[in-house]
């Protein structure tokens, strides 16, 4: 689809109240949404609603969108600012300080017997999901969503030097958990 | 570089199974709907605070918007003599809710547009508020069609309406707001009382019956086919 001008004309028409419109732009733009909330929420069973939420934000805000700007960053910058309200609400929380004592069961639930590609994949992202949360946000945007840096910083409202950090530590981590996981994963094989 | 290809891999591999569950669109296309239910809440507790406030309060009076357009009611009256205090109020309402709902700018523009057009009635509408276009100077006239264009899309949100401008193609739109103009063109060539319900075709003098059930028909149409949108 050509992006720019498709959503051009979605966004006009879905502002001026074309409920059609406003599903269609649900459509195009859903699954990345989705996906980027599902890889920065700890909780998954509120990824729905998040989701929900980002969709109402859009509506709110359609109207300060500034179509001469990309619209995808616009959204995902929307995604980002709800997804950090729920984790400021979550945090506050007493079912947060439970969730972080059954984490460990889901991990051990992933290294069920599989190819070892695909456990390799599996625990990969695993470590993703096990980093700070500031620099999960710049791996999922720069690596799933495949922004620019530039892209990035705007959506995260940072400079595109702290972007080029955060991914440089983000993956120095990643590198370093991961050597630990292969010597973890010989073992297994050595037993 | 390999790293991050294995990454991107990874991900991607992930994600392949992470998908927005379908009853999911149903929940996010529900709030569409109710948004622009809050814009009809807002809009009667607008009115309704406007018609508590008025009364009793002359300063409140004083900050009304639609006081920003005409002046102020008594200024409307004095041109127009079958407005009534109530339609000015519902004018006001509705000036609140679409400030309520644009951005700032938009609704400067809004403003700038909806002001040429309540100034052409004062000066040119007749005692019930209808321009006779075809006695305005062409140039005017060409000035008020241009406005036509861009104040309709705003009429149509506030009537809780698709656009007819989105709805209609370029060129039918443009016959639409001939339509609108020549209607009450007619309406006041022919002195018919607007404020006193549906126009009678039969009140109207028999030249110009035949032109008015033709752009009559027009109209509702294009009322009908956002009537079938809105469903």
């Amino acid at each position: 689809m050509d992006t720019k001008t498709e959503f051009e004309e979605l966004i006009r028409r879905t502002r001026s109240g074309n409920k059609h419109a406003y599903g269609e732009l649900y459509e195009n733009t859903v699954n990345d949404v989705y996906q980027t909330v599902h890889f920065l929420l700890d909780d998954k069973s509120d990824v729905d609603d998040v989701v929900q939420e980002i969709y109402v934000e859009v509506l709110r805000n359609l109207h300060r969108f500034n179509k001469d700007k990309p619209f995808r960053p616009w959204l995902k910058g929307i995604a980002i600012k709800q997804i950090s309200a729920y984790r400021r609400k979550r945090w506050i929380s007493f079912r947060n300080y439970q969730k972080m004592y059954q984490q460990p069961s889901e991990v051990e639930d992933d290294f069920s017997p599989q190819v070892v590609d695909g456990l390799f994949n599996k625990q990969l992202v695993q470590l993703v999901e096990q980093l700070p949360y500031k620099l999960r946000q710049v791996i999922i945007l720069r690596y799933l969503n495949e922004h620019s840096q530039e892209e990035v910083a705007s959506i995260l409202k940072i400079p595109v030097g702290t972007v080029k950090s955060r991914v440089h530590t983000a993956l120095k981590k990643l590198r370093k958990q991961e050597e630990l996981g292969n010597i973890f994963l010989r073992k297994v094989e050595n037993v | 570089m390999a790293h991050v290809n294995q990454l991107k891999t990874a991900l991607n591999e992930e994600a392949r199974n992470v998908c927005p569950p379908p009853e999911l669109k149903s929940k996010v296309m529900c709030q569409f709907t109710q948004k622009r239910n809050w814009g009809m809440k807002r809009y009667a507790a607008a009115f309704l605070i406007a018609l508590f406030i008025v009364p009793t309060s002359a300063f409140a009076y004083q900050s009304l918007l639609a006081d920003g357009l005409y002046g102020s009611f008594a200024n409307v009256k004095k041109h127009v003599a079958s407005a009534t205090l109530e339609g000015y109020m519902t004018f006001d309402a509705k000036l609140s809710e679409v400030k309520g709902e644009m951005g700032k700018e938009e609704y400067e523009k809004f403003r700038g547009s909806l002001s040429v057009l309540t100034d052409a009635k004062l000066k040119y509408g007749d005692q019930f508020g209808n321009i006779n276009y075809d006695l305005m100077p062409k140039e005017k006239k060409e000035k008020m069609r241009a406005n036509s264009f861009v104040l309709q899309p705003y009429f149509d949100k506030l009537n809780g309406d698709v656009s007819s401008k989105e709805l209609l193609s370029s060129h039918e739109y443009k016959l639409f707001i001939d339509a609108l103009m020549t209607y009450e063109t007619i309406l006041a060539k022919a002195e018919i009382d607007t404020t006193k319900g549906p126009v009678v075709i039969d009140n109207l003098p028999d030249e110009y019956r035949e032109q008015f059930k033709l752009t009559q028909k027009f109209i509702h149409s294009v009322y009908q086919l956002q009537e079938e949108q809105r469903q």
